[in-house]
């Protein structure tokens, strides 16, 4: 049997993080949508069985009444093929959720209960499934859980399996917790799961990570996986990327620029290795007299970029260890500031704020 | 640092020349003309460059510029070799014309070290030393112009000055730095009360970022409550449709049912009238009606009941009869009965009185003594007597006696014979008492008698000698005395009586005969009363008897006139029963007894209300046809049946057996129909709120803000604030320490300037002045001679003026220095404004420097070039002798 399993689409989902602006935004919420019409198309191409989402497909908090008129219409289209959807803590199934309120195709499945349900995708073939009833606080799936008939058994559920925790970024809650032993005391072959935003495979689990970047830094391998379950459970594999954002996060050295042109040009330079929403950091040692500004580089106009954020991180090249020994206002100032033992990034730009004052300059706000 | 060599590649007027310098003293002399700005210019410029500014130059570039460029050719150029004091030999090259081959190369390795000291676009020597173009100008390179305008425009040098004091590069005093982050901090973040700055804005924004976030929270949560109240309607009205589609079934299921019987029915009906509808009886309403008009009245009919007892005129001459017995008085006349009562009680009065009769008593032996005397005698004996009083004396007595026999006499007169003689009796009582009572005897008092001679004269009397006795014999005396009295009395009463007794009877004999009672003389009275009486008795009995005789006819002559009546009615009745029947046919010869006439029209009638029974049985029948087919055929009944019977089992596919079942029970229930109109009621009711729910669901999805756009914006703003914040408390620590850097490096500043500038001021004014105060902020002089009172420099004659800043020149230099290095000082033309004392002086404390700095001076004065041909020996100074240029080059 194969299926297509994704999760952690989280339509709706606001794109502060990209600090772009509203209408760009908008777009990547569009193109969330895109990646979900690329998936179904995937699952449509690859002839599958079955579409399974593994929870947060949406926003509870911020979905649209054109949403759920929009999951109508991708799923039902997949029809005769079936979807399946376990709730996440993101879009929980509450009276007032859109699994609660949508008119759902016929051929899609829901698993609206808080401990796992069998549903019999085929003959000897059993898919478990469960549902986030809360935002928070949602008991593991598979404490206490045990298969009640024979054959191959799969799950699909949204949770936190606590050996990949450390794998994820700092502040990762982890919901409706397991442990990727309790898969085989339970008499499960394979968990099809969402919650980790990165992808993470093992013979017993399968995170896709989430198919469309939610934030900068995010690493490859995730999207959705094409799976092949054997007749004795065995699964086999393939992870397409379906993202319709490319979101990359680089480091732009412009050390030696003499001259905000030259970082500019170098940065640009940069740029044209990458496309979609690109958050880039300047660093580097330039001339205390190079005074290059965010504005600058925000003009530029690179045709595969949709939006970038810059960062400028550089480090303006005042030799302060001579300038203490001056005998100036300005070595004073130096000597001051860092006798003050000062946030080093606070002092950092206390630092090159004043001396840029003390230059003349007016470009006195340093990042 | 000192320098080496300097070349003018091509600059103003000098071209390919060059000039070596010693690490001391060296002083180029010249006479105008000969290049010596030029010279210093090319040094300066060798050694700093010039900047390289985007756009168009500064204005001092480009009055330098025009100052220096070649006389003739582009190339303007100019190097210089230098020593570092970390021993690097270096040589600057500065392409100032294009500005694009300027370099520093350390000429001992080769390498380019521009980046070293790259300013404004091209290296700066003066940055080995801590200091850059600007203030390596305003210090140790200290131009002729700038020398004479010192006391014109001290302000100016004091400035530059500061600039130096500030960052040793000369680019900003501190104040402007200060003045520039405040002024940054106005115009770029500004306060949360500016509402034109940034920081007011951004604040603004966040205020409305979060404003408009709420409402999109709250329009996402008011639509998903208005999507639970969708679905729970969904339900209700899901449920309601259930029901009521189990209804629709229930009632076609019903309705076909009724069809599938109705058509039974209809075949059943079709088969009773093959010929069509039943035709109706013959029209015999009106004979139908008179023959039951007729039956009943002969079943109404009187009974003729005999009339028994005395006839009418029988009656008649009893009443006849009985009108002459009732003639005369019916009951006993007043005139009589007033007579008789008279009468009666006169006698009544008569009979008393004889009863009264008062009897005679023995007369007692009181030998001719009075009561009174007998009554004396016996006080005599007994003592002292007695008075006696008597109530019967009292004239009140005799008042009611009379009275009492006046009320008898009344009584007596009106007939009332009981009372008269009650009142009579009773008067005549109280007067024999008053006659009977004794007299008061009285014994005089005073009379005093012994007994035994009261007792001998009485005893001599023959009378008794006792006093009882004699009271005994006294009383006795005096009763005789009253009963005499009293038979006196009634023998008058009762003449009187007996006398009214006889009138009274003559007046009832009078009255009888006034009545017509024949009476005689000798008749007793009382008789004739009676007979009176009796026939008065008589006649009264007659007149009542006449009265019932009276009834009795009326009621008799009644019964007979009835009687004849019904007669009357019974001939009509037989007559008309006959006429009837005979035209109903039950009696054609019209001979039969009327009862069998009457008996044959109750048959004929119950005949024909069968016939007219069977036909509305049958028209019940047919109308009952009709209806089931309801004006259509009976095939068409049939298809009805089918369809109905087909869609009920279409609607009953989709509906749960046991719900039809269940509806289909109430539905046939008594109150069914209104049921089912209440569940499709409800039905409608929960589709109509549905469909309301669910268009204002609609419209506020429509409507509703968009959440993630919201946050997003929240998010930017929060951002854009906290940028702002984080960047004006970065501003206000910058402030803070800078005015705090300020302030120490103004306490550091000037007492060093003030002791370097002391040190040498002596020397330089010789004596005149021996001490140096400076402002460490803006850098003015004030100096003052031994004991004397301080003077501003700027205001002091202009060579001392220059003595005194060319002096602070050298001693802000020494100050600013990075330190293990010393800068060149480089001067033009700087005694110009002195006296040949004071230019030596100066000259001696510029040598006074060359230990540890290299100084070039550059002067056309002669007095300085003898100074050095005689003061400068040895390599390490050097006098350079300069020759006029050529007019053309």
């Amino acid at each position: 049997m194969k299926i297509v399993h994704f999760s952690d689409l989280h339509l709706d989902v606001p794109f502060a993080w990209m600090g772009v602006a509203a209408d760009v935004a908008r777009e990547r919420r569009n193109a969330q949508r895109r990646v979900l019409q690329r998936i179904a198309l995937l699952v449509v191409d690859e002839d599958a069985d079955a579409l399974f989402c593994g929870g947060d497909l949406y926003e509870h908090d911020l979905f649209t009444p054109d949403t759920s008129a929009f999951l109508r219409d991708v799923f039902g289209g997949l029809a005769p093929r079936r979807v399946y959807l376990a709730p996440g803590n993101h879009d929980w199934l509450g009276p007032d959720s859109l699994y609660a309120t949508e008119s759902w195709p016929g051929n899609v499945h829901i698993f609206d209960e808080d401990r796992l349900q069998p549903v019999t995708l085929d003959d000897g073939l059993t898919l478990w499934g469960a549902a986030h009833r809360a935002p928070a606080n949602t008991d593991g799936f598979l404490d206490g859980f045990r298969v009640d008939r024979s054959g191959v058994h799969i799950a699909l559920f949204h949770g936190a399996e606590l050996g990949s925790l450390h794998f994820e970024a700092e502040g990762k809650q982890p919901h409706a917790p397991f442990r990727e032993a309790q898969l085989t005391q339970a008499g499960l072959h394979h968990a099809f799961v969402g919650h980790y935003h990165r992808a993470r495979q093992t013979q017993l689990f399968t995170y896709p990570g989430n198919p469309e970047p939610l934030s900068f830094g995010e690493d490859s391998g995730r999207g959705a996986v094409l799976a092949t379950v054997g007749g004795d459970g065995s699964i086999q594999r393939q992870t397409y990327d379906v993202a319709e954002t490319a979101v990359s996060d680089i480091r732009v050295d412009v050390s030696g620029c003499g001259s905000r042109t030259e970082i500019v040009t170098a940065v640009e330079q940069a740029l044209k290795q990458h496309r979609g929403i690109v958050r880039a950091t300047i660093v580097g040692d330039v001339g205390a007299d190079v005074d290059v500004q965010r504005s600058d580089l925000q003009g530029l106009r690179l045709p595969d970029i949709d939006a970038c954020q810059y960062r400028l991180q550089l480090s303006a090249a005042y030799d302060l260890d001579a300038i203490t020994h001056e005998k100036t206002v300005r070595g004073e100032f130096v000597r001051e500031v860092r006798e003050a033992q000062l946030d080093p990034n606070v002092e950092r730009r206390v630092l090159v704020t004043g001396l840029r004052a003390l230059a003349g300059r007016r470009d006195l706000e340093v990042s | 640092m000192w320098i080496e060599r300097i070349r003018a590649g091509a600059f103003g007027p000098l071209v390919a020349e060059e000039l070596e310098f010693g690490p001391g003293m060296n002083v180029v002399i010249g006479p105008n003309e000969s290049g010596k700005s030029s010279w210093h210019a090319t040094l300066f410029a060798a050694l700093c460059g010039m900047r390289r500014s985007r756009g168009a130059p500064r204005a001092d570039d480009r009055e330098f510029a025009n100052r220096h460029r070649p006389w003739s050719g582009s190339d303007w150029r100019a190097s210089a070799i230098l020593r570092l004091a970390d021993g690097r030999r270096i040589e600057i090259s500065q392409d100032l014309g294009t500005m694009v081959d300027c370099r520093a190369t350390d000429l001992t390795l080769g390498r380019d070290v521009s980046h070293e000291i790259m300013t404004d676009g091209s290296p700066d020597g003066s940055r080995w030393l801590g200091l850059d173009r600007t203030s390596f100008l305003a210090t140790a390179c200290v131009r002729q112009a700038d020398v004479l305008d010192v006391q014109r425009n001290a302000g100016a040098l004091q400035d530059a000055l500061q600039r130096a004091a500030a960052s040793a590069r000369a680019e900003s005093t501190a104040a402007e730095a200060i003045g520039r982050l405040e002024e940054f901090e106005r115009d770029q973040i500004g306060t949360e009360r500016a509402p034109t700055r940034p920081l007011r804005q951004a604040g603004a924004r966040v205020a409305a970022a979060r404003q408009e976030l709420q409402l999109a929270e709250q329009d996402h949560s008011d639509f998903l409550s208005l999507s639970r109240e969708v679905e729970e309607a969904r339900a209700v009205a899901e449920a309601a449709q259930g029901r009521a589609r189990a209804a629709d079934a229930a009632r076609a299921m019903v309705d076909a049912d009724a069809l599938t019987q109705r058509l039974e029915e209809a075949r059943e009906l079709v088969r009773l009238f093959p010929d069509g509808e039943p035709a109706a009886p013959s029209s015999d309403e009106e004979q139908s009606r008179q023959v039951a008009s007729t039956l009943d009245r002969w079943r109404r009919k009187p009974t003729l009941l005999e009339v028994d007892g005395d006839t009418s005129s029988m009656i008649r001459s009893r009443i006849a009869e009985l009108s002459e017995q009732s003639e005369g008085d019916t009951e006993v006349h007043e005139s009589v009965a007033r007579a008789w009562t008279d009468w009666t009680a006169s006698g009544a009065v008569l009979r008393q009185l004889e009863l009264e009769r008062p009897e005679p008593l023995p007369a007692p032996e009181t030998q001719g003594h009075s009561v009174a005397d007998l009554f004396g005698y016996a006080s005599a004996l007994s003592g002292p007597s007695a008075r006696l009083t008597a109530s019967p004396e009292s004239p009140l007595w005799y008042l009611a006696s009379a009275a009492l026999a006046v009320a008898g006499a009344g009584c007596l007169a009106a007939g009332l014979i009981v009372p008269a003689v009650a009142a009579l009796a009773v008067a005549a009582t109280l007067v024999g008492i008053r006659l009977m009572l004794p007299r008061r005897v009285l014994v005089p008092p005073q009379t005093e008698i012994g007994a035994d001679t009261v007792q001998a004269d009485l005893s001599r009397r023959g009378l008794p000698t006792t006093a009882d006795a004699l009271r005994g014999l006294a009383e006795s005396a005096l009763a005789f005395e009253q009963r005499q009295a009293a038979i006196g009395s009634w023998n008058e009463r009762h003449d009187l009586q007996t006398s009214r007794s006889r009138s009274a009877q003559e007046r009832l004999r009078a009255a009888l005969r006034a009545r017509g009672t024949a009476i005689g003389e000798s008749d007793p009275i009382a008789d004739s009363f009676a007979s009176y009486e009796g026939h008065c008795r008589m006649r009264l009995e007659s007149a009542s008897r006449l009265q019932t005789v009276r009834v009795e006819l009326q009621a008799r002559e009644l019964k007979e006139k009835q009687y004849d009546s019904v007669v009357r009615d019974l001939a009509e009745l037989d007559e008309e029963l006959r006429q009837v029947a005979a035209r109903a046919g039950v009696a054609p010869d019209g001979q039969e007894e009327v009862a069998a006439l009457a008996s044959g029209l109750e048959l004929w009638q119950q005949g024909r209300g069968e016939r007219l029974r069977e036909f509305e049985s049958r028209r019940r029948q047919w109308d009952r046809l009709e209806m089931v087919l309801d004006g259509r055929p009976l095939e068409g009944l049939e298809a009805d049946a089918r369809d109905a019977r087909s869609k009920a089992d279409t609607l009953v596919a989709f509906v749960a057996p046991a719900d039809v079942a269940t509806a289909a029970e109430w539905l046939r229930g008594s109150d069914g129909q209104a049921q089912h109109e209440v569940v499709r009621a409800e039905e409608r009711e929960a589709r109509e709120t549905l469909a309301t729910l669910a268009e204002r669901l609609r419209l506020r999805g429509a409507s509703m803000r968009d959440v993630p756009a919201a946050r997003e914006e929240c998010a930017s703003a929060d951002a854009e604030l906290g940028r702002l914040r984080d960047l004006a408390e970065v501003i206000r620590l910058t402030r803070q320490f800078m005015e705090s850097a300020v302030d120490r490096a103004h306490r550091t500043i000037a007492p060093v300037l003030q002791a370097a500038l002391s040190d040498r001021l002596a020397a330089v004014t010789h004596g005149r002045y021996v001490e140096a105060l400076v402002d460490p902020e803006t850098l003015a002089v004030q100096v003052r001679g031994d004991g004397r009172s301080w003077r501003s420099a700027s205001a002091l004659s202009h060579g001392t003026a220059e003595q005194v800043y060319l002096l602070l020149r050298v001693a802000l230099a020494e100050h600013l220095v990075r330190a293990g290095e010393s800068t060149p000082f480089v001067f033009d033309d700087a005694t110009v404004q002195s006296d040949n004392v004071r230019t030596l002086a100066i000259m001696e404390t510029l040598l006074s420097l060359t230990p540890t700095h290299q100084v070039v001076v550059f002067s056309q004065e002669t007095e300085v070039a003898e100074w050095a041909r005689v003061r400068l020996d040895g390599e390490q100074h050097r006098l350079i002798e300069l020759r006029e240029l050529p007019v053309e080059r």
